[in-house]
């Protein structure tokens, strides 16, 4: 009985003491320390008693639920363990009131089975996203990225990741400060809809991408403020329009590309104010370009 | 009966004496002295201990095996699949002294939770650390101060003060990243002084303040940029000497500065060059990047 009740202290104690590293397994339990011989069974468990700046390991493949997510942390399957969250309400991955510091999602398949987005950022200053595969948004984002960090810059990293079947594969919403998107070795299959939307102040650089079968692959449409794409060694095919900057109002957008290969009705288009820039070894084998400047190589 | 047990006890001696090729551990483990595969010891610590030199030490699931300090070649490896964590809750996470040896790092999750150094080399013949996150370190990812050669191969360091970091050498220090990422470490990707010469390939610097600093102090250092692209942040590659004796030299190819302020920055007295193949792309900076000399493609 008196042993009984200092496991009872020990795990009251292990529950106060935020931990470095928490665990995640399909045969663990939310009333477990979330250790790693005491896994949690959610993501939601294991997020709440990780210390700031901590990690969330996931130990089996299995479903470990929609997840808000309020400080800095990493959520973590290694390769060979597949870790699902399926979404039915507004967002699989809510990232909220966060403000600055780190947030690493790494090796997830985030599915829509009726909900609206895969991954929503909104009060975070810094995301990075490795081998996530997002698929299913038809009327949403696979990542939509909020304007609601507004006191510096955000940041979002993506690679390694597949975004399928979705309207937008990354949403940034406008801001004051800007918002800055990085995309490597990324794979869009839209199905329909656009890869990359970019509204006031957003830049973003793509290398090493795939967008396919959609409405557009990068979409810049600024009312006010500048926009700025960089494209690098990146493919745009079955699309109805590679990049288009599409600016209105006081709007305006530059993008500088390079190194790509366009199979598309359009390859790359602007209105209103702003430029369209190549680096003069690009292939395109649809219709030219009416480039506004074409840079030598340094 | 007697004899059994006899043999038993002197087999379990020698093996404890004569140290196994393999070492193994698990969360489920106790340290012991021989770190079986059925009997896996609980720390990287205890593991390194127990195995012999040029010996492998494999984590065989997912946990946190705690800092170390390695003063024989040995290999620690977490296999895919398996999450290997070590926390830096202070000081320096993993300590290298093999003065002539080799040690090979796979697979591990280094994380900074207050702590200084990730990998702290301070003698080596050839360390290979290969796809490993080192993350969060107040000071530096890596601190290389001796190394006959270092390669740095499909990691991701993130979130430091320095990626890289490696001071005045006595001897030369060879290095090679390759598909790395180098993302938002607040002072530099890579610094590299005295007697350095590194080699980045595909490799990619995100939103540093710097991603390669070249500024040796009385003899020269090296950078080969080969296929990088360089994503934002303040300063490219800089060739920084302080004193007219000294060189600070890169050669560029095929490479992308995308919103890098300055992308190749030159200051200090002595003397710093500049090669670049005529095959890099460089948009939106504000300092416009000058070479010395054009190498001809052939």
């Amino acid at each position: 009985m008196r042993s009984s009740f200092a496991l009872l202290i020990f795990f009251a104690a292990s529950i106060a003491v935020a931990q470095n590293r928490t665990f995640v397994s399909v045969n663990g339990s939310d009333v477990n320390p979330c250790s790693t011989t005491a896994p949690c069974r959610s993501f939601t468990a294991a997020a709440s008693v990780v210390a700031s700046g901590g990690d969330v390991v996931v130990l089996d493949s299995g479903g470990y639920g929609p997840v808000t997510i309020s400080k800095p942390l990493s959520i973590i399957a290694p390769a060979g363990v597949y870790a699902g969250i399926s979404v039915s309400g507004s967002s699989g991955i809510l990232i909220d009131n966060v403000g600055a510091g780190v947030i690493v999602l790494r090796g997830l398949s985030i599915t829509g089975i009726g909900g609206t987005n895969g991954i929503e950022m909104d009060y975070a200053q810094n995301l990075h996203l490795d081998h996530v595969d997002i698929r299913n948004f038809r009327n949403g984002s696979a990542v939509l990225m909020q304007s609601g960090y507004s006191d510096h810059e955000p940041h979002l990293v993506i690679r390694d990741s597949v975004f399928r079947e979705v309207a937008y594969g990354v949403n940034v919403q406008s801001t004051v400060f800007g918002q800055s998107v990085s995309v490597d070795h990324v794979r869009f299959d839209m199905a329909y809809g656009t890869g990359i939307q970019l509204a006031n102040n957003a830049s973003v650089a793509v290398s090493n991408c795939i967008f396919h079968d959609g409405n557009r692959g990068v979409y810049a449409t600024p009312t006010t403020g500048s926009v700025y794409v960089t494209v690098d060694q990146s493919e745009f095919t079955d699309l109805l329009t590679g990049v288009e900057l599409y600016c209105t109002s006081s709007g305006s957008a530059h993008a500088w590309i390079g190194r790509s290969t366009f199979a598309a009705s359009t390859a790359a288009i602007r209105s209103g104010p702003g430029a369209l820039i190549s680096f003069g070894n690009n292939q395109n084998e649809g219709p030219a370009v009416a480039w506004d400047q074409t840079i030598p190589l340094q | 009966m007697r004899s059994r047990t006899m043999t038993l006890v002197f087999l379990g001696l020698c093996a404890t004496t004569a140290f196994a090729q393999r070492t193994f551990v698990s969360v489920t483990g106790v340290d012991n002295a021989t770190c079986s595969r059925s009997a896996p010891c609980r720390s990287f610590g205890a593991a390194v201990t127990a195995v012999a030199a040029g010996g492998e030490v494999v984590a065989l699931d997912s946990g946190g095996y705690g800092g170390l300090t390695i003063t024989k070649s040995i290999s620690i490896i977490a296999p895919s699949g398996v999450y290997a964590g070590v926390t830096v809750a202070s000081g320096t996470g993993i300590t290298i002294s093999v003065p002539a040896g080799i040690v090979t790092l796979r697979g591990l999750s280094i994380n900074g939770v207050g702590g200084t150094t990730g990998i702290q080399v301070d003698s080596i013949g050839q360390l290979h650390v290969e796809n490993t996150l080192i993350s969060g370190l107040v000071s530096d990812a890596m601190l290389v101060n001796a190394a006959t050669l270092f390669l740095v191969r499909d990691c991701v360091i993130r979130a430091n003060a320095q990626g890289i970091n490696i001071p005045n050498a006595a001897s030369g220090i060879t290095g090679m990243v390759e598909r790395t990422r180098l993302d938002e470490n607040t002072a530099a990707g890579a610094t590299i002084r005295d007697n350095a010469a590194v080699d980045f390939s595909d490799t990619t610097f995100f939103n540093n303040t710097d991603g390669i600093v070249l500024i040796p102090a009385s003899v020269g250092a090296i950078a080969f940029v080969n296929h990088c692209f360089f994503d934002r942040g303040s300063r490219g590659i800089v060739l920084q000497t302080t004193l007219d004796t000294t060189s600070a030299t890169t050669v560029v190819g095929d490479s992308t500065f995308y919103h890098v302020n300055d992308p190749v920055h030159r200051g200090g007295i002595g003397s710093n060059t500049a090669f670049t193949f005529a095959n890099n792309q460089f948009s939106g900076y504000s300092y416009t990047p000058t070479f010395d000399t054009i190498l001809t493609l052939k």
